[in-house]
């Protein structure tokens, strides 16, 4: 975790340099569970959610640009430069921006029951907002109720597949690796010192720019059918804790955990009072 | 990894601002034993040995202390070196500290096999987007009168990692050997393009297929003096 803000300045002030001090506010960070609605994929099916909940940690909200030069004397912004984060080209930098705001910890995001939960209170240095970024975790015993369905899984999805007279419950739980870092999901914010309204996380069931459905390409009734029984339920895990699952859940759960592990389907907002 | 500090940035304000001198820095680029000798099993997660019989980069417009080198042409890595690499080119420079190294990494083109279990898949493939690295982390201190080396080392083993955002991505060769749909023993970069990436991460790229997948890795092979990182951009 990079405590950029708080760092940068202290380092400045021990430095002697003397800048005028970045102004921050503390805003509310919240589930927000408006990107899920009834939905349909390119395959013709109508999807209800009744169940979406993701283990992550970490938030970093970023700039693309400079960070408060103006305000700083020259070598205290050229200092400023160094201690905040850059891209370099490798895996895990492949994407950038510099932190300017922060709300550490885990949390839960349940954005069916939950929307409107309080996550924390985020620290935020004033300036443009771009994009914001999270660790995937899996969730612990220790959080939530035992036999919870998300113990140990990053993310829960489940619900209804429905198209024409066919309906197909689906249940999903999905592993993302350890600390996998989401980076760039869109935050276009201005922050001033005069923001008070909470940013709200919203995982979006259709990628706003290109149009493509989280489950764009499933087709729920072969996958009933290749699971062994066409009972109206298909349960997609993570294939190495199931090495018989068949090929074609195999193939559906990749493909559904590579979305889920993009900035597409995530986006913070400011919520209006 | 060569590192900066706060006596050397001082010592090199020092040396270029009174003149004092000019040195030799030595460019070299090499693929580490993972290209000269190989990646061996213990190092792939499935097990799969990997033998490279090419491996060979074209390096374009490198420039460092302010000296443009010569293009090089193809220089083939897998050519024993005993740790030093290929030479790239020589350049005399001012003597001081020097952290502007960029180059590009124009083309590459390798050949080789892997083996596992008395299976052995044979590749060819090439990949010609050229690549600019800029922006290293790395400090190349060319003494007066001496010389020092910059190394741009090229890690082959990106290619067969299973993320392109993972700080700690797996080695695996499994899913390309499957692609080889034809049984043939020769993964060619249309099977590649036909296969699905199925449990590889690509994180934000809209990469499907595997050798788009390839690809992306090859465009993050480019170091400088072993681990150091550079900032980059397709020309």
């Amino acid at each position: 975790m990079q405590h950029i803000a708080i760092f940068s300045l202290g380092m400045l002030g021990m430095l002697g340099c003397a800048p005028a001090e970045a102004p921050r506010v503390e805003l509310s960070i919240v589930v927000d569970g408006s990107g899920l609605g009834v939905s349909t994929t390119d395959l013709g099916w109508t999807i209800e959610f009744e169940q979406a909940r993701l283990a992550i940690a970490d938030l970093e909200f970023t700039t693309a640009g400079e960070v408060h030069q103006a305000r700083l004397p020259a070598a205290s912004a050229w200092l400023l430069g160094l201690l905040l984060t850059t891209a370099h080209a490798h895996p895990g930098h492949n994407q950038g921006g510099e932190i300017i705001g922060e709300l550490p910890g885990e949390f839960v995001l349940d954005f069916i029951d939950g929307s409107g939960d309080e996550l924390g209170v985020a620290t935020l240095i004033v300036g443009e907002y771009t994009a914001a970024n999270f660790r995937f975790r899996r969730a612990s015993a220790d959080e939530l109720p035992a036999g919870d369905p998300l113990i140990d899984h990053t993310v829960i999805l489940a619900g209804t597949a429905s198209s024409g007279d066919q309906v197909v419950g689906f249940s999903i739980a999905v592993d993302s690796p350890i600390d996998r870092e989401l980076v760039g999901a869109p935050f276009e914010t201005t922050v001033t010192e005069q923001s008070k309204a909470a940013l709200g996380v919203r995982l979006l069931d259709t990628d706003p720019q290109e149009g493509d459905h989280l489950f764009d390409g499933i087709d729920f009734a072969a996958l009933d059918a290749a699971d062994g029984s066409v009972d109206g339920m298909v349960t997609l895990i993570d294939p190495e804790l199931d090495p018989t699952l068949a090929s074609e859940l195999v193939d559906a759960y990749n493909a559904i955990r590579r979305d889920l592990q993009t900035h597409d389907l995530f986006d913070i907002e400011a919520q209006t009072p | 990894m060569k590192s900066s500090s706060a006596s050397a940035i001082l010592s090199l304000f020092t040396l270029v601002a009174c003149g004092e001198g000019e040195g030799e820095v030595e460019v070299r680029a090499w693929g580490e034993a993972y290209v000269e000798a190989g990646i061996p099993a213990e190092a792939m997660t499935d097990g799969w040995t990997i033998h490279f019989d090419r491996f060979e980069v074209e390096l374009r417009d490198v420039t460092i202390a302010g000296a443009s080198l010569s293009d090089p042409g193809p220089l083939d890595l897998t050519e024993a070196s005993m740790g030093g690499g290929q030479l790239v080119g020589r350049a005399s420079v001012p003597a001081g500290d020097h952290a502007d190294a960029e180059f590009t990494l124009a083309r590459v083109t390798l050949e080789g096999s892997a083996s596992k279990a008395g299976v052995s898949k044979t590749f060819a493939w090439e990949f010609a987007t050229p690549i600019r690295f800029f922006d290293c982390e790395t400090t190349t201190t060319v003494p007066n009168s001496g010389t020092d080396e910059f190394q741009i080392t090229i890690h082959a083993d990106h290619l067969f990692y299973d993320s392109l955002v993972a700080e700690d991505p797996a080695l695996r060769f499994d899913p390309i050997a499957a692609a080889d749909t034809d049984a043939d023993d020769v993964i060619t970069m249309a099977e590649l393009a036909a296969t699905d990436i199925g449990a590889y991460d690509p994180g934000n790229l809209p990469i499907d297929d595997l050798w788009a997948f390839l690809a992306a890795q090859a465009t993050t092979m480019g170091h400088v003096d072993g681990e150091g990182h550079c900032a980059s951009a397709a020309e």
